[in-house]
């Protein structure tokens, strides 16, 4: 520092370069009260993952100043973080409710980047026994997902003496992801099942738990490709309309799973993360079904 | 047993074990920053201690290590503290055979082959192609001496020695590979020792031949290690005779 106010003053021809901002020393910390906005933040307000560095930059010479002599600046520039605590690995959901059917689909495929991990890993989850759940996005946080709302489910079951209906496990797992909303689960969900009378529900969720009760849902890499598809082939009443109109599908449950295995793969086709197997699983009257369907492996 | 860990580009360690028994069922491999890894195993030896202390006839299988080796990256990774290692757990208990990984933000499954860094690239396509069901001890060797060939080959930070470590229990058996000293890619914050190899495990399941009833009985505790191994290599191609003959002034 004193070096660099010797600079300026040994060319004292001049006109005094102003004194450099140096602003802090080397260990930089957040202003105390600053709530992390984004897990970035978090990163670098961890112990473990440095912050600032110093940046000494020789400025270009002033249009206005006579003086030669180059003015250093030091100027603080945040190192991102190069590790993160997310992955993207891929997949499709999707959730159809029928009048007294519900059908809950996902693709077996899990990725990291351009590569396949495995091409056999279910993304689908059995909650309660009219509750099943579909995720996709970053599997560690899927599946720690899963082991929670399971762990809750049989505190429930223990304190209650009953199963969790599915409205129910929709609050819950809404309350779940809010929970977590300044690190949120990675996990795109779609929960299907039976309410109480039986008919087909589906509950649609972002990754922090905002949530809606639909008539049909996808979730995931491939859904933006599918979720046009649903909206014409399902032949469901409108959101839109007033009074509003419950959202089940009027189709029956063949249709309703061979439209599901033609969305797949539709999906398969153009979404490089959807693909090998689509596990679909049925709820109705006799209780839960499971198949599957290969699909391209390319 | 001996291994190599690397320093960044230097060949710092010469004798490193990356590849351990875990119970009395296990095989742990690890990829990635050592000293992370030591400190698993030390995780490791108080959850086998006190699995033992029970004393209950029960030991953990690699189904439950696995579970909580993710349990533990997992959590690390929560609190911003990855142990960074991507590891690979397989076994064999009560006939059952098991094989997964996990990495250091948790990622976990369970297939039938898996490989850490390079591997995931060059060997698993490979091993796509060529695993299946009902394989021979010796063919399981084969794909994987195929798979680090093509790994030495095309990895500029590979060495040629490797070892084969086997755990068997009655029909099945679970297979790993090591291989010395590849470099991994880009670090963060700079790690005191890089130990970094692609880790193969296969998972045939063996049918009763002669040959390896005999090893089963030499392995009653279920785990063997060979000696570290070459593999043959051929370099002389006519093309790297005079590799610049049709482009002067290239290297």
């Amino acid at each position: 520092m004193e070096m660099v106010l010797g600079i300026g003053m040994r060319t004292g021809k001049y006109s005094p370069t102003p004194p450099p901002v140096v602003a802090m020393p080397s260990q930089c910390y957040l202003p105390t009260g600053l709530d992390p906005k984004t897990s970035r933040d978090l990163i670098n307000k961890s112990s473990n993952f440095r912050v600032a560095s110093f940046h000494a930059l020789v400025q270009p010479k002033a249009p206005s100043s006579s003086s030669s002599s180059p003015a250093l600046h030091f100027t603080m520039t945040k190192q991102q973080a190069n590790w993160s605590p997310y992955d993207n690995n891929g997949g499709s959901c999707v959730a159809i409710a029928g009048a007294d059917y519900c059908v809950v689909a996902a693709d077996t495929r899990m990725s990291t980047g351009y590569n396949i991990l495995t091409r056999d890993y279910s993304k689908i989850c059995k909650l309660a026994d009219k509750s099943v759940m579909a995720s996709s996005g970053f599997q560690a946080d899927v599946r720690a997902l899963q082991k929670q709302l399971a762990a809750r489910h049989s505190i429930y079951q223990h304190q209650h003496n009953k199963q969790m209906s599915c409205p129910a496990m929709a609050q819950l797992l809404s309350n779940t992801l809010y929970y977590k909303r300044f690190f949120p689960y990675y996990a795109f969900n779609v929960l299907g099942g039976l309410d109480n009378e039986g008919k087909g529900c589906v509950f649609t969720y972002d990754a922090v738990g905002s949530y809606e009760k639909v008539g049909y849902s996808a979730q995931g890499s491939g859904s933006t490709l599918i979720m046009p598809v649903l909206d014409r082939q399902l032949k469901s009443p409108s959101p839109l309309l007033l009074p509003a109109q419950d959202a089940v599908t009027p189709l029956s449950e063949a249709e309703a799973i061979d439209l599901v295995k033609t969305v797949f793969v539709a999906a398969t086709e153009r979404d490089i993360y959807t693909g090998d197997k689509v596990e679909i699983v049925v709820l109705n009257a006799d209780g839960i079904h499971r198949e599957y369907m290969d699909l391209r492996k390319d | 047993m001996m291994e190599t860990g690397s320093y960044g580009s230097t060949l710092r360690y010469k004798s490193v074990e990356r590849i351990k028994p875990v119970g009395k069922h296990s095989l742990l491999g690890a990829s990635g920053e050592l000293s992370d890894f030591q400190e698993l195993l030390r995780y490791l030896d108080e959850l086998i201690l006190y699995d033992n202390m029970w004393d209950d006839g029960n030991s953990m299988g690699p189904k439950e290590v696995h579970n909580y080796l993710t349990r533990v990256m997992y959590n690390r990774r929560n609190k911003f503290n990855p142990l960074w290692n991507t590891l690979v757990l397989g076994g064999v208990k009560n006939g059952q055979k098991y094989l997964g990984t996990v990495t250091m933000i948790g990622v976990h499954f369970e297939d039938n082959h898996v490989a850490t860094g390079f591997g995931n690239h060059l060997a698993r396509p490979i091993l796509r192609e060529e695993w299946h069901e009902n394989l021979s001890f010796e063919d399981g060797v084969k794909i994987l001496e195929k798979c680090m060939r093509v790994l030495l080959y095309r990895d500029r930070s590979a060495v040629n020695k490797l070892q084969v470590w086997l755990s068997i229990h009655t029909l099945h058996f679970v297979l790993l590979f090591q291989a010395i000293d590849n470099l991994r890619g880009d670090r963060l914050y700079g790690s005191k020792l890089d130990v970094t190899d692609y880790v193969f495990i296969i998972l045939p399941l063996l049918r009763l031949d002669p040959t390896l009833s005999q090893i089963a009985k030499i392995t009653e505790e279920g785990v063997t290690i060979s000696q570290p191994y070459s593999l043959k290599t051929f370099w002389g191609f006519s093309a790297f005779q005079n590799p610049t003959v049709g482009a002067e002034g290239s290297w």
